[in-house]
């Protein structure tokens, strides 16, 4: 039996998320025994036998919980937890004493202890207060950080208080209480559902349904049907009436995400129902009247849409009374420190880990780079750090090679600029090479055919250079998507 | 899980001891083995201190060997550390030297039951618990 609620993210080995446990005593037969069994019940241990072991050890790795001697050698039990509780509160410490005295007891609690259990252990009992040491920990830090994290959004769920978020709280308010389609546009994962529940938030119509529409998610032929409904017979198929995205909305808010990627006839249908707010579900004898907020958004440029014809240019105008843009996470760098906190705070609760700090280095890794996934991409990366490792802090070491590179490439970019400004000297041939590189893969959309054919090299040699220079596809890939887009 | 005073959980029957597939009773066995062949040199470190009469020393070091072997469920020899333990709390060399003769014959008996034991189960696997 298992108490600890594990829910493996995809593509995750179950065994990356398994509880880490700390047995600190100073006998290594004991510790090896405890070890015997934690083992075989599935989690992972590590055995220490002095206290000095057992801060080295924190300080590297975050166990779920710290099984402590009361009569270590070299320090008192009982000092100990209180210190643990005073540095680590939210590792819960189960105590090992051979005294199982109500003072004892008293005293292991009064410290901070979470319980304690007696020599000879009974393996059974320490399975069954493992088990419930760490669903309780679990629980009590998803509590704790959900709490702050309700506590520490800046606006309606959204984090980050540089200026170009605060302009878009200021015009979320603004345009909140009116009835105005509002039109939100900005690059993928810079938050613009986020955006459209917080004008919802904000409106006067914040009782009511909030119903999101992802167009490219729902198919071409359905679509139609998906936001006006149908009667039950009124196609092969209609097997029972449905009650369209837009009746569902009625009196809320109906967020229409990736708009862009309709088609012309749905889009002609939508302009009429924005004109009078009117649905006729398919097969129907009569059309009703519905009250309907709409929200739209794209990370396209609606304009390069509109002169490719996959935009309605009424359609569009419609939309766009009020437009609102979010900016991209590169350009607004004051807020990554606030995200990567937020982000890691939630991602600790979710996976019943310790919130990690980040380490100076890693930060200032983080902070330069450019994110063409933006917010989304900085919290999957988060989300995967505080899955994979157990550690306190985040080190340079284990964020990927795009984002260290991404930083040495931007010193490179620099000095190369101020040698040549300065003609004091120029850059090193492998420093060219690199850039040049990183220059035709750029130019030629990420083909490495084709820009070993600019550069005059073959594919394989190539190759070879990008995986000796380190050099990340999948962020020239996102870069040049972002400047497509832009 | 009832255990007599001189057994260990070697001698539970194979679906009542402790996750008893072959693998986890092989490396438990090992375990008591390791602790048994180090315990003369946690005996001799007593006798060490017991020249220098520093009986909270002593008593320390019954002690931790009253609780592991307890743990193993050595359970003769956890006793006789806790007479060794009052003993040092009653600053009784002679009961402890004494008490430790005692414990030094059990190990040797202890050691002796685990190697015959291992001797007869190394015939083939047997039932695990879970089946």
């Amino acid at each position: 039996m298992r108490l600890y609620p594990l829910t493996a993210p995809k593509g995750l080995q179950m065994a990356e998320l398994v509880p880490h446990i700390l047995t600190v005593d100073d006998d290594p037969h004991l510790v090896a025994v405890i070890e015997h069994f934690v083992l075989e019940w599935g989690y992972t241990h590590c055995g220490v036998n002095s206290s000095a072991q057992m801060w080295k050890e924190l300080e590297e790795k975050n166990p779920s919980i710290i099984l402590l001697d009361i009569a270590l050698g070299d320090a008192d039990g009982i000092t100990l937890v209180s210190q643990l509780r005073q540095q680590f509160p939210s590792i819960p410490v189960i105590m090992i004493t051979v005294h199982a005295t109500i003072e004892t007891a008293v005293r292991s609690v009064k410290a901070g202890a979470y319980d304690f259990i007696c020599k000879p252990l009974d393996f059974e009992r320490l399975r069954i207060e493992i088990g419930k040491a760490i669903a309780h920990n679990y629980l009590s830090l998803q509590v704790k950080a959900f709490q702050s994290a309700a506590l520490n959004t800046d606006f309606h769920g959204m984090v980050g208080r540089s200026e170009p978020m605060r302009n878009v709280y200021r015009l979320i308010e603004t345009v909140a209480p009116t009835d105005a389609t509002v039109l939100l546009l900005g690059e993928t994962g810079t938050g613009k559902e986020l955006a459209a529940r917080a004008i919802h938030e904000c409106s006067k119509c914040c009782n009511e349904p909030f119903i999101a529409v992802n167009a490219p998610a729902i198919p071409h032929e359905l679509i139609e049907s998906a936001l006006f409904g149908h009667e039950k017979g009124a196609f092969t198929g209609a097997h029972r009436q449905h009650i369209g995205f837009c009746e569902q909305a009625n009196g809320g808010t109906l967020f229409l995400d990736e708009f862009c990627e309709m088609d012309y006839g749905v889009q002609a249908k939508l302009l009429r129902f924005l004109e009078d707010h009117i649905v006729q579900r398919v097969g129907a004898k009569s059309p009703h009247k519905v009250s309907v907020r709409v929200i739209a958004a794209t990370n396209r440029d609606p304009n390069v849409q509109i002169e490719n014809n996959k935009l309605r240019e009424d359609f569009y105008y419609r939309l766009s009374v009020v437009g609102i843009e979010l900016a991209p996470l590169r350009e607004r760098p004051a807020d990554i420190a606030l995200l990567t906190r937020y982000f890691l705070n939630i991602a600790a609760a979710k996976y019943g880990k310790n919130m990690p700090s980040v380490m100076p280095k890693a930060m200032r890794l983080i902070e330069g780079y450019d994110w063409p996934g933006n917010v989304r991409q900085l919290e999957h990366l988060l989300d995967q750090i505080v899955i994979v490792n157990s550690t306190t802090k985040i080190t340079p070491e284990m964020l990927p090679p795009e984002i260290a590179n991404a930083a040495s490439r931007r010193r490179l970019n620099t000095d190369t600029q101020i040698r040549s400004n300065t003609d004091k000297c120029m850059p090193s041939i492998p420093e060219m090479e690199q850039l040049l590189i990183i220059q035709a893969l750029e130019l030629t959309a990420n083909s490495v055919r084709a820009a070993a054919k600019h550069l005059g090299l073959s594919e394989a040699t190539l190759y070879r250079k990008i995986r000796k220079y380190g050099i990340s596809r999948t962020s020239i890939k996102a870069r040049t998507a972002g400047k497509t887009r832009g | 899980m009832r255990l007599g005073d001189n057994d260990t959980i070697l001698d539970l029957p194979p679906n009542q001891r402790p996750r008893a597939n072959l693998k986890s009773r092989q490396r438990w066995a090992q375990l008591i083995c390791e602790y048994l062949q180090d315990l003369p040199r946690q005996l001799d470190t007593i006798r060490a201190i017991l020249e220098i009469k520093d009986y909270t020393k002593i008593k320390k070091q019954a002690h931790r060997i009253k609780g592991t072997s307890g743990t193993y469920r050595l359970d003769a020899i956890s006793e006789s550390a806790a007479q060794l333990e009052r003993s040092a709390d009653a600053q009784n060399p002679d009961k402890i030297a004494t008490t430790l003769n005692n414990i030094v014959s059990l190990v040797e008996m202890e050691s002796g039951r685990l190697n015959s034991h291992a001797a007869l189960s190394s015939d083939g696997p047997e039932r695990t618990a879970d089946g």
